[in-house]
């Protein structure tokens, strides 16, 4: 079953977003001689309560606690340690990374896609991206109070940046 | 032939892998941050990094798993450069020669990853403290040569503060994990807010440079 291997299912690549971003925002800001250290700050904040958080239930330290995740053999199915067979576990896993590829995809080129808007229109990009990147890694709790992860959040960025591009947003 | 588990996991976050790589690079040529040349040889490197995580993951998976902390750094270093330097450089906010830069860095990385080792059997949290901090030192010459030394970005009393700041930084989570015996979690949030006063002050300075940049460029065209 392949939620029993869950620490081996993580997809590469995505890095090269995070390159694409951090590039535009500096190439945007050069071109336009505005400061980029607020937008690049907003997006560079990490994670510090989430990390804590995080770090208490860490694998490792778990030895520490009395806790020996290791001593307790692999995943063995059980159907009646559980409430539903463990293949609808399966079935939602493979939703949840086919709805992350989807999702994230549509994230990137929302973003991709303001980037050479503004640029051939001579627009300033790196709010819009900066905003939207942030949105997606916000870090805990400022995630819970701004739920616009997935692509909800970049629907909104899109319809603000093309109100604004028509002059709906505009300070009179 | 039937496919097991993991075969058939890893062909399908394979192929994820593969469109994350093909649509990140399309976009990264179509806005010229690389050129077309460089586009197989970013491809070929997110794909193998990718591949010897998967690897390392597989056959190593004990704790903490020190073999993968090792490698994990030296396969960094490449996205380390290209996502700062290497953007700088491009965007024409900095000038570097990239040799001397890239010796100085990969004798960072190398007595990062030789600590890594050296630690390899300590307790937790050390493992995961000490060899970040005492390596932290290494970075040092090709950080100096950068904003220092090849760009004004620092005066050298500002770029003096800098390093007291980090020093600061370093010493904070050994006073916690020995004088205090803090939990690693604690230590772990410290680390992260004690960086950000450095991060904000290199990119304000970093602005400055920038600006003043242009600033000198357009009053000299005029």
């Amino acid at each position: 079953m392949y939620v029993e291997y869950e620490g081996l299912w993580i997809a590469g690549g995505h890095w090269l977003f995070a390159f694409a971003i951090i590039y535009w925002i500096w190439d945007d800001s050069q071109r336009h001689s505005k400061r980029a250290w607020p937008w690049i700050l907003l997006i560079s904040l990490g994670d510090p309560l989430g990390t804590y958080l995080n770090n208490i239930y860490r694998y490792e330290i778990l030895p520490s606690r009395g806790v020996y995740p290791y001593l307790v053999p692999l995943f063995k199915y059980r159907s009646d340690y559980f409430i539903e067979p463990v293949w609808i576990l399966d079935k939602i896993f493979f939703w949840n990374t086919f709805y992350n590829v989807v999702s994230w995809t549509i994230i990137y080129i929302v973003i991709f896609w303001i980037y050479l808007d503004c640029k051939r229109s001579n627009r300033r990009a790196t709010p819009w991206i900066s905003v939207a990147r942030f949105i997606q890694i916000a870090p805990f709790p400022i995630n819970y109070f701004i739920p616009l992860g997935g692509y909800t959040g970049q629907i909104f960025i899109l319809v603000g940046y093309l109100l604004h591009k028509y002059g709906y947003l505009r300070r009179k | 032939m039937s496919l097991g588990v993991i075969e058939t996991g890893l062909i399908i976050y394979g192929i994820i892998t593969v469109y994350w790589t093909l649509l990140g690079t399309y976009m990264l040529v179509k806005t010229n941050v690389i050129g077309v040349k460089a586009a197989p040889l970013i491809i070929l490197y997110s794909l193998s990094e990718w591949l010897v995580g998967r690897i390392m993951y597989i056959f190593f998976p004990e704790i903490p798993p020190h073999p993968i902390l090792i490698l994990s750094g030296i396969l960094n270093a490449p996205q380390v450069i290209l996502t700062t330097i290497y953007v700088y450089v491009n965007t024409g906010i900095i000038k570097i020669r990239w040799t001397r830069y890239l010796l100085l860095f990969s004798f960072y990385v190398g007595v990062n990853r030789l600590l890594t080792f050296i630690y390899r059997f300590s307790p937790l949290p050390e493992v995961l403290v000490l060899p970040v901090i005492l390596s932290g030192w290494a970075g040092y010459p090709a950080w100096f040569y950068v904003y220092v030394k090849s760009n004004r970005v620092f005066t050298y009393k500002n770029a003096s503060i800098i390093i007291a700041l980090q020093i600061l930084a370093w010493i904070v989570p050994v006073f916690m994990m020995y004088n205090l015996n803090q939990k690693y979690s604690l230590i772990s949030l410290t680390q992260q807010i004690l960086n950000y006063p450095i991060t904000i002050i290199t990119l304000i300075f970093l602005d400055r440079y920038r600006l003043r940049k242009v600033v000198e460029v357009s009053s000299s065209v005029r």
